[in-house]
């Protein structure tokens, strides 16, 4: 009886003494590292830790004082299973220890040390049976807690992925692009090898494509590159792509081509109609389900883009100031140190017909005269040979260049101006060109001249009409004969029989001194610049550029 | 008993030196060239000069600031002819203020020139 007791009291703490004495009871068994460091138990789990004491004190009741001829301690499983959520490792290895203590001590109390084989493989088989469920349950447990870890990492690390998405300055989208991938793995199978031919064919595609994107989510940074919106009106991007966007078209190949990630330039039309470069990176996910969440950055380079532009600007107006402050300066001191000899001259003429008019003429003054006006003609023409010889000094070196190259290079370098005027640039070239032998800045800055002019001169012309053909020619074998051609109104007369003139402009900011320095360059190295209206209508700009520049 | 006028030519350009010097003597008349300012004011015969033909800019002593000195002085001054290649406003009005007999610019109207001389010699 003492040792039932013993057991009972261990086995159901405080059952007798109420509610608080029972929690306080766990309290301690808490403090014992027992029971799950849960901040309570729930009142169902009380009950089944309670029911589970009580099936226990039962079981040793009944096998220990009653003469039932069975393995009822194999009933101890039940307790076992039942607190197996409530209570921890230890505390499920501490109750099957007890468990068993307590079948072993019925078996004693019962059998005494010499009991029956029958009994004692009643005994074994109980005992194997919890000790099996015990270390089922502890399995069972270790799993339950590698599930329950892995899970709040994994909740974590979503927070963490959330925090980053939503705090970024990057603008960030997660776009469903499952569906327009499954529509470009059609068009694939339907044997499409080409999609931009494709896109050019079906005018609809593009918009087809756009609309079969969905927006997920948009963190703040994107919602404010598009103006302020709302994020219920971003599901779909449509309004803000223009419908003829070239990035998006390439962005749609990447996926075509099955690419592992994008990046590239494109626009963006704001909520209020402005247009936005922006920076686009697209990483596609290697597993095609993850396609309903792609990850789509863009960065705001407006305003980098805008100061390049700005810089690019000033410093061909400051080397068009500095080509004309040179020109001026020069031509001033010209005329200042020209005007003495020229000045003396005029005299010197006047005086010698006064001394041819007398009569008899003074033909030795005649003389003298005459040979002061051949000594200052000789100091005119000295200070102009001087001149020149100075500025040669400053001139730059001869390069071999390839005029097709150097068109190019001057299109990518105002890439950003032609497409934000929507204009289509062209470059034809003969066959047999060879390259020519010039200083690269000057032909340079007469091409950026002529298609800043050109581009300029289309601000009215319809935008799928603007369009610059630079074609490249022979002209008289000596030379390359380079055009110029827009589409826009082309020139009146008033303006062609001025244009080259220093200071003739039709532009509120500028010099006016483009064109005429663009001509006396080409012109000072053997070629020449000239303009007229094409048949066709635009104007048409001639440079003539000799196949060996002249060089002193 | 007529003397033969005498022009004074201040300009440190040789060429119009020589052209004016030239000119003066076609006319009939005596000259004497002076390279600059300074060398006509260190000059000991001032007395005999009839006209002045100066140029406003010089290296030294400008014709203006020449004027100004000659201004100062007690002995008679000869009428003085101004020539220059900037002819700005300011610098006209301020050498008719300081009592030049004419302001001309370069290159010189020959007959104007001519014409100018005759006047002066005249007054």
């Amino acid at each position: 009886m003492g040792i039932a007791n013993f057991g009972f009291a261990f086995l159901w703490p405080g059952w007798l003494d109420g509610q608080s004495a029972s929690i306080w009871k766990i309290g301690t068994l808490r403090a014992f590292v027992l029971v799950n460091p849960k901040q309570r138990l729930a009142p169902y789990e009380i009950g089944v830790l309670s029911f589970a004491f009580i099936l226990a004190a039962t079981l040793f009741y009944l096998d220990t004082f009653t003469d039932i001829q069975s393995a009822l301690a194999t009933l101890y499983v039940i307790a076992l299973l039942l607190s197996a959520e409530t209570l921890t490792e230890k505390g499920t290895m501490l109750l099957a220890g007890v468990c068993i203590g307590l079948s072993a001590i019925s078996y004693i109390a019962g059998h005494g040390l010499h009991g029956d084989l029958a009994a004692a493989l009643r005994l074994t088989v109980a005992i194997a049976a919890m000790v099996i469920t015990c270390l089922l349950i502890i399995r069972n447990q270790r799993a339950r807690l590698a599930l329950i870890k892995f899970n709040a990492d994994l909740q974590s690390s979503e927070e963490r992925y959330r925090t980053i998405f939503e705090q970024s300055r990057v603008a960030l989208w997660e776009r469903d692009y499952s569906q327009v991938r499954a529509l470009l793995m059609k068009l694939r199978e339907n044997g499409v090898s080409d999609l931009r031919t494709h896109a050019r064919d079906n005018p609809g595609f593009i918009a087809d494509c756009i609309a079969r994107i969905p927006t997920v989510a948009a963190n703040a940074a994107a919602l404010e590159l598009l103006g302020h919106v709302d994020a219920r009106n971003i599901s779909s991007m449509r309004r803000y792509i223009a419908q003829d966007d070239t990035t998006f078209l390439e962005l749609m190949v990447a996926i075509f081509n099955q690419e592992s990630s994008f990046e590239g330039k494109g626009s963006i039309i704001t909520s209020d109609g402005t247009t936005r470069l922006v920076l686009l990176t697209v990483g596609f996910p290697e597993d095609v389900v993850n396609f309903k969440r792609v990850i789509v950055g863009m960065f705001d380079i407006t305003e980098r883009e805008m100061a390049q532009k700005a810089l690019f600007e000033a410093q061909a107006e400051l080397a068009l100031a500095s080509r004309a402050a040179t020109v001026g300066a020069l031509s001033a001191s010209l005329a200042h140190e020209l005007n003495q000899p020229l000045g003396a001259i005029v005299v010197n003429a006047q005086t010698l017909q006064r001394w041819l008019d007398r009569d008899p003429p003074d033909l030795a003054a005649v003389t003298r005269s005459a040979e002061r006006i051949v000594r200052d003609s000789q100091r005119a023409s000295d200070i102009i040979q001087s001149t020149r010889s100075m500025l040669s000094e400053h001139t730059p070196v001869l390069e071999t260049i390839s005029l097709a190259d150097l068109v190019s290079e001057t299109e990518a370098l105002m890439e950003s101006e032609l497409s934000r005027n929507r204009i289509t640039f062209e470059m034809s070239e003969a066959s047999g060109i060879t390259s020519v032998r010039a200083v690269r800045i000057e032909l340079q800055q007469v091409l950026i001249n002529l298609i800043t002019n050109a581009i300029q001169a289309m601000a009215a012309t319809p935008e799928d009409l603007r369009r610059i053909s630079v074609s490249i020619n022979p002209a008289d074998g000596r030379a390359v004969r380079v055009c110029v051609w827009d589409s826009g109104p082309g020139l009146s007369a008033n303006i062609l029989e001025k244009l080259f003139k220093p200071f003739c402009t039709t532009k509120k900011t500028g010099l006016g001194m483009g064109l005429a320095i663009c001509r006396s360059m080409l012109e000072a190295r053997g070629g020449s610049l000239t303009a007229s209206n094409h048949t066709d209508g635009g104007a048409l700009f001639e440079m003539i550029v000799p196949m060996e520049a002249i060089h002193e | 008993m007529y003397k033969t006028p005498v022009i004074a030519i201040v300009d440190d350009d040789r060429s119009i030196r020589e052209a004016l010097d030239d000119l003066v003597l076609s006319c009939g008349y005596e000259s004497r060239l002076f390279t600059s300012a300074e060398e006509y004011l260190a000059a000991q015969d001032r007395a005999s000069i009839d006209c002045m033909l100066v140029d406003v800019k010089m290296p030294g002593l400008t014709g203006l600031e020449l004027q100004a000195v000659l201004n100062k002085e007690n002995t008679l001054k000869p009428p003085m002819i101004f020539m220059t290649s900037y002819s700005d406003k300011k610098t006209r009005v301020a050498a008719m203020n300081g009592g030049a007999f004419a302001f001309l610019g370069k290159p010189v109207n020959f007959s104007q020139l001519v014409h100018c001389l005759e006047q002066a010699l005249k007054s």
